[in-house]
């Protein structure tokens, strides 16, 4: 019968624990641990985290488990608002999407206001600016209707 | 009572019936609960969510598999959703952490160290690395792994539940002992 290397003992090892292996492929696996002190420490130290799950699914009688988890819904059916209904996970973007849209909205109110007072100064400079060239223009026109001679003779 | 009557009474809301189913199934879904949460405490909670699950969604069991079947199913959700919560909630603790705002809890074990024997320590070092090489599995082979290994049931049983075919389960299986052995291996060496 072969021995099994390392490698093979590593690539076997949780097979061997369960009892999963041929009974020339036990035997070998035996074998092989007998004699690598590593290899054995190795078994060792994966059988003892392997058994920490037979331990652990020896799990006391709670006998207040059903007292609690009655208790719990009772809290439940007594805060079934609407606030307490919807999960943590859509109330939040809800809130976010609420204070966006409100930002948003108070942005572009701001906004218009500002533009609001700009445009009526802007209107007013515009309206005198006009006003004094209608009048260069209006005094320039009515030159041109006198006679030239007349600017010259004095009254 | 027999199942039928059971969930016949659970339908009609009677607190009796569902005391009973309670008690029946408490230690199997704690169990499963603990195969993939890892934590005592936090497995009860998960239970306690899986039963309140149970008893709303009583009238939605269809009655083509079995009872247990169906209660196991909603622990395994329950359970993966908790561990995916639980995920997220340790990605923003490590952030603050890392602001040194928050304890890690590698760090609180660390400091206790000194006041545990060191029996204790060794056995919480193997149950921390045994939880976490489960943990890297894939969904389906941490799944049917630990319906194998921490609720003992059968590759028949576990297909029922995880609604495949008993060859995949095996494969599962299979695959998660190669997985879990590399990991273990690793980590010992």
């Amino acid at each position: 019968m072969e021995k099994m290397n390392c490698k093979q003992v590593e690539n076997n090892l949780l097979f061997f624990i369960d009892n999963e292996l041929s009974i020339e492929m036990t035997n070998s696996f035996e074998l092989h641990i007998a004699e690598c002190k590593q290899c054995k420490q190795l078994y060792d130290n994966v059988k003892a985290s392997l058994q920490i799950i037979n331990t652990e699914i020896t799990l006391d009688d709670d006998f207040y488990f059903y007292t609690r988890l009655k208790q719990r819904m009772e809290n439940k059916k007594n805060n079934s608002g609407i606030i307490n209904v919807l999960p943590k996970s859509v109330l939040q973007p809800i809130a976010i999407v609420c204070l966006l849209v409100i930002g948003v909205f108070a942005g572009v109110n701001i906004g218009n206001k500002y533009n609001a007072n700009n445009y009526s100064l802007t209107d007013e400079k515009t309206r005198v600016s006009l006003l004094n060239s209608y009048s260069e223009e209006t005094y320039i026109v009515e030159i041109g209707n006198e006679n030239m001679e007349s600017l010259f003779t004095s009254n | 009572m027999s199942e039928n009557e059971l969930v016949e009474r659970i339908s009609c809301k009677q607190e009796a019936a569902f005391e009973e189913l309670v008690h029946l199934y408490q230690k199997q879904v704690i169990s499963t609960c603990y195969g993939f949460v890892g934590n005592y405490h936090d497995a009860q909670d998960v239970a306690q969510d899986v039963f309140i699950e149970v008893f709303e969604s009583i009238e939605k069991f269809r009655r083509e598999a079995k009872l247990s079947t169906w209660i196991y199913r909603i622990a395994v959700n329950k359970s993966i959703n908790f561990k995916r919560q639980k995920s997220r909630k340790q990605w923003v603790q490590s952030i603050e952490t890392f602001f040194g705002k928050g304890i890690n809890e590698a760090q609180t074990v660390r400091a206790h160290k000194s006041d545990e024997a060191n029996e204790a320590l060794e056995e919480n070092e193997k149950k921390l690395i045994l939880h976490q090489a489960i943990d890297r599995l894939p969904e389906n082979q941490r799944i049917a792994f630990t319906l194998n290994k921490f609720d003992d049931l059968s590759y028949q049983q576990i297909a029922d539940v995880m609604k495949t075919t008993l060859p995949s389960v095996e494969s599962l299986i299979h695959r998660a002992k190669i997985n879990l052995q590399k990991y273990l291996v690793n980590y010992y060496k």
